[in-house]
């Protein structure tokens, strides 16, 4: 790619003020994993390639009481797997981590880099969107927080302007009592990327009924499909099989998924049904 | 003595060392990067080839259009067999990916660029994907003209006939097949299919290529350079001796890197130029160069009630893609339709077919592989409606010594009722119910069987070079491509000679320098290079004993040859090194030549099969396997997990044990994906659409079964060497498919055997 030119910023505001000189001619590469397979396949032609490589203060990963955790966007997916931390605060978030590609995948990609490419396909986003997640976004006009929730727009299409970074990302914590869980199911090879990914987070009542539920759905559609019918049919009930049982169908009669190599629509219907059920009767036995 | 010990890999330290020399890293002064400009249209006549904008880019050494393949000094025409192949089209294209031009160029993006800037224009023509309807009256026509067939092969002269898409009709008229049905109780009557495949070896295919003054000298990964040479002899008119291929140690090759795929293009770019050119194939196009051949198999077998067979009818269709290759040689492998089992009655058809799709290659099980997975299959169909078990009905009908196989001849002791007894048993087979239900998981077990035949008349030669220090060189055109050949070789050569292996050194192919090799493929290579090698040091030891007796004063029968020294037979310290013998005849090396031509069956009746009845023998070799496994199968998603996997095979004499059951392993383990996900998928224009490694799925580690076993039944005192290569991955299929009808009572027909066709048959089956 003899074209293209490398420019390694030291600090945020050179990056940013880059990103704002040079617009759509640029790409952000981090981990690369996903942008150098892009550009070998002439899906993008950037004339610029912006590494945040030398960037320093985005490795971090930190807990905050009240925020959460803190983690630098530039963080790779193996490092998030594997800190004590984030394994403390958010096991699930963590195995969730350790789900994506394969390790040596894992080693070069970065959690920033996961969410800013957007592939409908991926393991992290539907969990972070249950977590209710949020990223910090940086850009010559300041710095701004976007709610997962909002985040993803369409296939590699993100909430994120040309002239933002990815430095951050949040998960709060979850309420004391709450659990969570996310199941990667494959149709081909384990290394494949996700059929369909499903991440449930369950809060309960002191008595035992639910108070909050939330399942979305990865790999399902451009975007991380959050299933509202499901919150409002478990809300203030007890989580019985039955119930589980209708929540589920619910959700899968809901869902308009796509069909890809990975399974047709109609497989994807019939898993998200029994991805629902088993990820709600995890959180519910607590493992 | 070396022979039958599990020694490490010879180049086991540079594998993991990054110390191996493969193709891909050779770099020579001034050399140019080649890319292929491949075709967008399935079918189509080429009217227009302008390549001057390309040619007068910067950095643009070359391009190679058809204007090229005209006049005198060149024969365009290359293949095995059926010579139907260009460098780049001449006057049609025949599937999406067919080479139209390629360029030669300072580095690989230019050459990339000036593609673009190549003008093409086409005449769309109508295209056929599927090969029964490519044999159907007024199909499109692929190849129009006179067939091109090499001599001696009178079958393809009489069936591969210009006005059809028949590449090759292989046919087996065996008994009556009118009274074999009439005398059946019951009839079966399936239609089982297998998608194309891709070898998908790490090593993509590369070719490098150099022309001086007189003499192509090309480096290539390929499994058999003398085919190669061969043909490039052919296409540049010049004597085989100007033609110099040089192969090393393949990143793998599975049948993939068999006969000519980039060395005609990169050779004429490195004519054209003057210049050294390498072209290096991409991942996708690595699709475009062979795929396993897509094929439909419809067998009706008729039974007696006890289960014994007494008919079969059988057609294959094979899908050859856009060129022959080596279809012509592989459809007679329907002589395996009606499995390794006792048919009195049989007629069997096995076409080649001509289609607009990725050519077809030799792949590992090498046309069995299709028809296993029709035999076995239902063979458990015909045992489940007469309610025996898959291993009883096998041992009533399987082949015993002197049984009539499919080609007429008498069979050799094949061992099967051990293989099929050993192989039931370590999975538990009599042990326990074979269906066990977990929840929504139910666990179930599955076998099938093989016979597998070898490429035969088949000749392998092999120099043999002693040292005047005593060490051995072996020159062999045979090709290590991660099976461990060198190491097997080195073994064979240093037991024959009374040498360590640390002193052997096996060679790899150069046609100037190493004798005739007719391939490394079809599971022939230890067998046949191995029989060649060993007449070869038989030569030296002659030359050493001759020597030595005069030396020593002894009589040859008295004396042994051991660890590079000659010894009188229980005469301590009467002895002499093999040095001192060289250096006593005064020759500095001693010199054998091992020739193995091989055209006789087991019994010592030549291999040829009538080509109206195909009767006759087979091969010179069979090779019989049983593979059981255990599977899991999630009947809420249909997803199936390999729990248990075991191959089972006669052999022979191991030459290597460990490294034997590691190539079985492997060979399994490659059937496992063909199982379960992989296929190649192609859009309404017939051009490919998953030729990655993401949308390609491969197993990963995480795939292996938790149990993987391997058996080599090595009967005491054998000395027939068996290849190994191929054997156990055809059964896989079949086994896995089986053991997934027993779990949850339905069959799937088509591989591969995904998580939503099994849901959809179980959907199905809940609504009956």
């Amino acid at each position: 790619m003899p074209n293209i030119k490398l420019s390694q910023p030291t600090t945020l505001d050179e990056a940013v003020t880059l990103l704002a000189k040079e617009g759509d001619q640029i790409k952000i590469i981090a981990g690369g994993t996903a942008l150098v397979i892009m550009l070998r396949n002439h899906l993008i032609s950037p004339s610029v390639l912006l590494s945040l490589g030398r960037l320093p203060d985005l490795r971090y990963i930190r807990h905050e009481p009240g925020t959460g955790l803190r983690i630098g966007g530039l963080v790779t997916i193996r490092d998030a797997e594997r800190a004590p931390l984030i394994r403390e605060k958010q096991p699930t978030l963590a195995s969730t981590f350790g789900k994506v590609g394969n390790i040596r995948v894992r080693n070069a990609a970065t959690v920033g880099g996961n969410l800013s490419e957007a592939d409908y396909a991926s393991d992290p986003p539907c969990m972070l969107v249950a977590l209710r997640a949020k990223a910090n976004a940086s850009s010559v006009r300041g710095k701004r927080e976007i709610p997962l929730t909002e985040f993803f727009q369409g296939f590699y299409e993100t909430a994120l302007n040309p002239d933002e970074i990815l430095t951050e990302l949040i998960v709060p914590d979850l309420a004391p009592g709450s659990r969570s869980v996310y199941l990667k199911y494959v149709s081909r090879s384990s290394e494949d990327r996700p059929c369909v990914g499903m991440a449930a987070v369950l809060e309960n009542q002191p008595d035992g009924t639910c108070k909050e539920l939330r399942l979305v759905a990865g790999a399902v559609a451009e975007t991380p499909q959050e299933f509202e019918s499901a919150g409002a049919m478990a809300r203030g009930q007890r989580l019985t099989d039955q119930l589980i049982e209708e929540i589920a169908e619910a959700c899968s009669a809901g869902a308009e998924p796509l069909s890809d190599l990975r399974g047709s629509a109609w497989y994807r219907k019939q898993i998200i049904r029994v991805m629902a059920r088993r990820a709600m009767q995890h959180v519910i036995a607590g493992h | 003595m070396a022979v039958g010990q599990s020694i490490s890999m010879i180049d086991s330290q540079q594998r993991v060392t990054g110390g191996i020399d493969y193709t891909l890293n050779i770099e020579l002064p001034r050399m140019l990067y080649g890319r292929i400009l491949r075709s967008p249209r399935a079918h189509a006549r080429v009217l227009k080839v302008d390549a001057s904008k390309a040619e007068r880019l910067s950095g643009v050494a070359a391009v190679l259009t058809r204007d090229d393949l005209i006049g005198d000094h060149i024969d365009p025409y290359f293949g095995l067999i059926i010579q139907d192949q260009t460098p780049v089209a001449l006057d049609k294209v025949r599937f999406v990916g067919d080479p139209v031009a390629a360029v030669a160029a300072v580095d690989d993006e230019t050459a990339a660029e000036a593609l673009d800037l190549i003008d093409v224009e086409y005449e769309e023509l109508p295209a056929v994907f599927d090969a029964e309807e490519a044999l159907k009256p007024g199909a499109v026509l692929l190849h129009e003209s006179l067939r091109r067939i090499i001599p001696g092969r009178p079958d393809v002269t009489a069936r591969s006939q210009a006005g059809t898409n028949i590449v090759h009709l292989f046919k087996q008229r065996k008994g009556d097949i009118s009274q074999g049905f009439r005398e059946s109780d019951h009839i079966f009557d399936n239609t089982f299919s297998s998608p194309p495949v891709n070898h998908a070896a790490l090593e993509p295919h590369v070719a490098v290529a150099q022309v001086s003054e007189r003499q192509i000298t090309v480096w290539t990964c390929s499994q058999n350079p003398y085919v190669v040479q061969r043909q490039l002899a052919g296409i540049f008119k010049i004597p085989m001796v100007d033609v110099r291929v040089i192969v090393f140690t393949l990143g793998g090759g599975f049948g993939g890197k068999l006969n000519c795929k980039l060395e005609p293009v990169v050779a004429m770019l490195a004519k054209k130029t003057g210049q050294p050119v390498k072209i290096t194939a991409r991942r996708n196009e690595v699709f475009l160069l062979g795929v396993q051949h897509e094929c439909k198999v419809r067998l009706k077998t008729g039974v007696k009630k006890d289960g014994t067979l007494v008919a079969v009818e059988a057609y294959c269709h094979y899908n050859s893609g856009a060129y022959g290759d080596t279809t012509p040689n592989l459809i007679t492998r329907g002589y395996a339709a009606a499995g390794p089992y006792r048919v009195p009655h049989l007629l069997m058809d096995s076409y080649g077919v001509y289609t607009n799709t990725a050519p077809s290659a030799a792949f590992r099980g090498y046309g069995i592989t299709q028809v296993v997975w029709a035999h076995e299959s239902q063979m458990d169909i015909i045992a489940d409606a007469l309610k025996m078990d898959p291993l009883e009905i096998r041992l009533k009908n399987i082949l015993q010594k002197g049984d009539s196989f499919s080609t007429g001849e008498p069979m050799p002791e094949m061992h099967y009722n051990e293989l099929l007894e050993s192989a039931a048993e370590k999975v538990g087979w009599n042990n326990g119910p074979i269906v066990v239900r977990e929840g929504n998981k139910i666990r179930a077990k599955g076998i099938g069987v093989i016979v597998k035949g070898m490429a035969t008349p088949t000749t392998s030669t092999a120099s043999i070079k002693l040292n005047a220090d005593g060490s051995l060189n072996v020159l062999t055109s045979s090709v290590e491509m991660g099976q461990g050949l060198k190491t097997a070789l080195a073994q064979i050569a240093a037991s024959e000679a009374g040498l360590p292996v640390s002193r052997v050194r096996v060679s790899e192919p150069d046609t100037s320098f190493t004798p005739f090799d007719l391939m490394t493929a079809a599971s022939r290579a230890t067998f046949c290079m191995g029989t060649a090698i060993r007449k070869g040091v038989q030569q030296v030891r002659d030359q050493l004993l001759e020597a030595a007796a005069s030396m020593l004063e002894a009589a040859k029968e008295d004396l042994i040859l051991n660890d590079g020294r000659v010894m009188v037979r229980g005469v301590q310290g009467k002895s002499v090194s093999y040095s001192d013998i060289v250096r006593w005849t005064k020759t500095n090396t001693l010199l054998g030549h091992g020739i193995f031509v091989s055209g006789s069956g087991p019994d010592g009746s030549p291999v040829v099969m009538d080509f109206e009845t195909g009767q006759g023998y087979g091969s010179a070799e069979w090779h019989p396997a049983v593979v059981t496994c255990e599977v899991v199968v999630d009947t809420e998603t249909g997803s199936v997990k390999v729990t248990r996997l075991h191959g089972e095979l006669y052999v022979g004499k191991v030459i290597n044990p460990r490294l034997s059951e590691l190539q079985v392993e492997g060979a399994m383990l490659f059937a496992l994906g063909q199982v379960l996900f992989e296929e190649l998928s192609s859009d309404t224009n017939g051009g490919i659409t998953n030729p990655n490694l993401s949308d390609y799925m491969l197993p990963s580690f995480e795939d292996v079964p938790s149990q993987l076993s391997v058996h080599l039944l090595e009967p005491h005192g054998v000395t027939d060497v068996h290849g190994i290569g191929e054997t156990s991955l055809p059964p896989v299929r079949p086994a896995i498919g089986n053991a997934i009808c027993r779990a949850i009572g339905v069959r799937i027909l088509d591989l591969p055997i995904t998580p939503e066709k099994v849901l959809r048959a179980l959907e199905n089956q809940r609504k009956i």
